[in-house]
């Protein structure tokens, strides 16, 4: 590119650098690349007055490009890709060249070879950085409106708090009326409170909020995502097509709860006799009503983890203890002559010093604790229980009026549905996880949707509306930002090349590409906001369709054939290296900082991801002269993009084979997988590399291209 | 504005540090918690200089001292070497055996220390700390505890949720005394995607899930049974 004009600027580090390498002679030789307009040595590059330095080059001599060689772009790239951007360079096109860790210090005692590298490193950084376009900032306006999933107490405290914040609030519920789980308890539990004022206050302040648009008896049928945006289509019904009604949400609050299991054919379960805890709410509050008086219940048996922590319900619902106490005082305060016995596995009281204070109290007016064991639950009879009951051994028989089932809280029916369209992977009980970053990235929901409730596992109304605040001002905060922008690596489709195969789609590890209707076919979709530039899609596509800003194909060959470019025919096996920036580029720069050392004879190429490595890139590196390819790539499990680094092994696999049956010998190319922490492991293994491919002796491509006189 | 370093007159710009003017002037100074990537930290000590005052000579830190019109510096100085010795002394104390510290040792002509403590060859500069939180921006990783127990380790000594496992920190350390394993875990290193990760939910506050380890101490308070394991991710197609 005759028109580019670039400026490389040389670090010496104070002498760290300049001690090792001879910079002047890496000055002379770097004026001879193309398109170099200016070459300038620097004590400190990183430093306040280097970075000075930086800027004022670039404006004297109008520079639209750097390349800056000196340590590891691991720390100082912030620094240098500031200074450029502050002076007007796209910090794109702000390449950094690492010859301290990666060269000056690998190869101390040899400085002739080092210098060598270090032209060749710059050489290669010269060649990535002219053909480097500046990504295209992704930018999208957030649409300032939320979406509030379900109207129980969680939605209904977060549709206020947002509203409240100054933003618009959908909230949709799919029942009649608002209040949830919270319409059917009587009181507070574990306070006596009332819960029907602070219900009804709920309830009014989100109706009579301006800023609320409360869609009652509504579903929500589809949730497209778009750039940073969601559009919610609600309908009437599940099911019919009447009056859908779109529009568009910058955040979605998922407040959906958990539903009650219905224990059909548990406990001689017929919602007369045998009832479910809510089912007993509401008998209480009926006794209430009518003053208590009338109690005609001398026996009511209470069966705890009634329908859970078994193989269906593997968990602890985590509330029904509490309020099997709080039944068992109330209705013995109203009629003390009322027999009620509780028998229980394990009473779960929250570690809160009130639900201890109730067992007390329920023990105080006569309540009957009996434990039975997990493998011996009570046996509904007639007209009495029998349980073993596990601190005497004797097993008991007690006659009932009455019997009220914990039975545990389930994930919403639909809980898969809502799942499936916001894309939030479900634990093993079907509750929306937690989120949890590192570990199970895959289960974080994107940014802009907040799991709150019980929709997360069963809780009370003060978890509940504990974390619907917290949600509410995550999505606050989300909301306020106005735009989401990426700057990252994005991949791009040219739709006019692609042939709409879809394999990219099948294979994009963060689903990041769809197929959507082209001119004539079906062409594949990148989302520029799911995209983590891993560059899996770019190898798979048949028809390289797909490229990236940084990291091209055009790129990483400029890189392979600037590599080496300047060498002559000194009898040195050549190998080129590719290395996955999170694994073998950190084990690399590692084993410098640790003053290891391995062959001078090694250049090594920076991927995203070891999945970026193209066969083409190996063959190539083949033909343009190496000895020897190596990759470098994290182990299988522990890949920064999602596993893509196991494709690596088959490519590699495949084209082996592929090489062996060409007659070429297949032990040239290696893979090897790289601990970021272990330099001594990387040095071993590139030594041995090396050692071997010395033992091959030059490849008989080179050969061929030696005997036509070819370099 | 100019300031005298070593009785070199030097052109030093507003708002710079005496170290960052001596570098740029190529007068060594020693140094070991710094870094020109990072906010200078004043921790090591290695980089005292003795400054003149109206009130008479005093040891200042380089990397944190800024210039002012007519500052006069003495790089080298009794005082200075003799403050220098006593730190990298006190430095061999635990980590003798670090070559860094040797190299040191050797510059400034310290022997044998004289004082001994348990061997650590983290000596506590703080650099890892700092580029987590600078340069990587996820601050997995802090200083904590006071006095002799002070350490860098993650909160509550648990694997980190927020490291990204990029090895900024192993990369930085002057010592070698940090691996990616002190920060994750070891076992379960970062985006080991098929792993199953024990957590229990805690019931106190109803919204964090702490790991097992954590959940012991406070197993007197919680009557809690439900462990909740994620199994690996069920894909949603």
């Amino acid at each position: 590119m005759s028109d580019t004009r670039l400026g490389i600027f040389l670090c010496a580090c104070g002498e760290q650098i300049s001690s090792v390498i001879d910079l002047d002679d890496v000055k002379r030789r770097a004026w001879d690349l193309p398109g170099v307009v200016c070459v300038q040595q620097l004590p400190f590059a990183c430093s306040p007055d280097g970075l000075d330095a930086i800027r004022e080059t670039i404006h004297k001599d109008s520079l639209d490009r750097v390349v800056v060689a000196g340590c590891t772009p691991r720390t100082v790239a912030q620094a240098c890709k500031g200074a450029c951007q502050a002076a007007g360079i796209d910090d794109d096109l702000c390449q950094l060249v690492d010859i301290r860790e990666g060269c000056a210090w690998l190869h101390r005692a040899e400085p002739s070879p080092a210098t060598h590298k270090a032209v060749d490193l710059i050489r290669m950084g010269v060649a990535q950085v002219s053909l480097c376009q500046p990504r295209q900032r992704v930018q999208v306006e957030l649409p300032s409106r939320a979406l509030v999933l379900g109207g129980g107490l969680s939605g209904l405290t977060s549709a206020a708090i947002l509203a409240d914040s100054g933003i618009p609030v959908t909230l949709v519920e799919r029942g009649d009326s608002l209040g949830g789980w919270l319409r059917q308890m009587h009181t507070l539990h574990p306070s006596p409170q009332d819960a029907s004022p602070l219900l009804a206050e709920r309830i009014r302040a989100v109706r009579e909020h301006s800023m609320i648009d409360v869609l009652l008896g509504k579903h929500v049928t589809a949730i497209s995502r778009n750039l940073g945006s969601y559009t919610v289509s609600v309908n009437g019904s599940a099911y019919s097509n009447d009056s859908v009604r779109s529009f568009e949400v910058g955040a979605i609050i998922v407040a959906t709860g958990a539903e009650m299991l219905q224990p059909d054919g548990l406990y001689r379960y017929d919602g007369e006799r045998v009832v479910t805890q809510l089912e007993f709410e509401r008998e209480l509050a009926q006794m209430e009503s009518s003053e208590g008086t009338q109690t005609a219940l001398s026996h009511v048996v209470m069966i705890l983890c009634a329908g859970q922590r078994t193989d269906q319900v593997p968990y602890c619902s985590g509330g029904c203890c509490v309020l099997a106490l709080k039944q068992a005082v109330e209705i013995k305060q109203m009629s003390p002559d009322t027999e009620v016995s509780i028998l229980f596995r394990d009473l779960n009281l929250l570690g809160r010093i009130e639900h201890e204070r109730q067992l007390l109290r329920a023990r105080e007016l006569g309540t009957k604790f009996i434990r039975y064991r997990p493998g011996e639950p009570p046996v509904v009879l007639e007209d009495q229980v029998a349980v073993d009951d596990q601190l005497s051994g004797v097993r008991q028989s007690i006659p009932y009026d009455r019997i009220v089932l914990a039975t545990p809280l389930v994930p919403q029916r639909d809980a898969g549905a809502v799942a499936h369209m916001l894309r939030i992977v479900r634990d093993k009980d079907g509750f929306f996880p937690q989120v949890r970053s590192r570990l199970r990235p895959e289960n974080r929901p994107e940014r802009g949707i907040y799991v709150c409730g019980a929709a997360h596992r069963p809780c009370d109304w003060l978890e509940a509306e504990f974390e619907a605040t917290v949600a509410a001002f995550q999505a606050v905060r989300h909301l306020r930002k106005g735009l989401v922008s990426r700057a990252a690596n994005v991949a791009a489709i040219d739709e006019e090349r692609c042939s709409g195969c879809g394999t990219c789609g099948q294979h994009c590890p963060f689903g990041a590409i769809t197929m959507r209707q082209g001119q004539i076919l079906d062409v594949a979709h990148i989302d520029p906001l799911l995209c983590t530039g891993c560059g899996s899609c770019v190898v798979l596509c048949p028809v390289k369709a797909i490229s990236m800003p940084i990291n091209n194909d055009m790129q990483i060959i400029a890189q392979v054939e600037a590599a080496f470019e300047g060498r002559s025919d000194d009898g040195e096996v050549r190998i080129l290296a590719f290395g996955c920036e999170w694994s073998c580029c950190a084990a690399a720069e590692l084993a410098g900082a640790r003053g290891l050392t391995y062959p001078a004879s090694v250049r090594m190429i920076v991927v995203p991801c070891s999945v970026r490595i193209d066969p083409l890139h190996v063959l190539w590196a083949f033909l343009s002269g190496a000895d020897g390819v190596f990759l470098g790539a994290c182990a299988p499990g522990e890949c920064h993009y999602r596993g893509g680094n196991s494709l690596v092994e088959q490519r590699v696999d495949r084209l082996s084979t592929l090489l062996t049956s060409s007659g070429f010998d297949a032990r040239r190319l290696r893979l090897e997988w790289i601990t970021s922490d272990d330099a001594h492991d990387l040095v071993s293994k590139i030594q041995r590399f090396a050692e071997l491919v010395d033992a091959l002796g030059p490849s008989s491509v080179r050969n061929e291209r030696l005997d036509k006189g070819d370099r | 504005m100019q300031i005298t370093i070593d009785g070199r007159q030097v052109e030093a710009k507003e708002g710079r540090t005496v170290l960052q003017v001596a570098r740029q002037n190529g007068i060594h100074i020693p140094t070991l918690c710094y870094h020109e990537a990072l906010q200078p930290f004043g921790a090591c000590r290695l980089c005292v200089v003795e400054i003149e005052t109206s009130r008479g000579r005093r040891l200042v830190t380089s990397c944190t001292h800024p210039c002012s019109e007519g500052l006069a510096v003495h790089t080298a100085s009794d005082a200075v070497l003799q403050s220098r010795r006593i730190t990298v002394e006190l430095l061999m104390a635990s980590a003798e055996h670090v070559p860094l510290i040797q190299q040191l040792a050797n510059e400034l002509g310290v022997k044998e220390p004289r004082f001994t403590m348990p061997e650590n060859t983290c000596v506590l500069c703080g650099l890892c700390v700092r580029a987590c939180n600078e340069i990587v921006g996820v601050g997995a990783i802090s200083v904590i505890n006071r006095g002799i127990d002070k350490e860098v380790s993650p909160p509550f000594h648990i694997a980190s949720n927020a490291c990204i496992a990029c090895g900024t920190c192993v990369l930085i350390c002057p010592t070698g005394a940090i691996t990616l394993a002190d920060i994750n875990g070891g076992a379960e290193t970062a985006h080991k995607w098929d792993s199953a990760f024990q957590a229990v939910s805690c019931r106190m506050c109803g919204h964090h899930s702490l790991q097992p380890v954590f959940a012991d101490h406070i197993k007197l308070l919680t009557v809690d049974e439900a462990t909740a394991t994620i199994p690996a991710g069920e894909a949603v197609s």
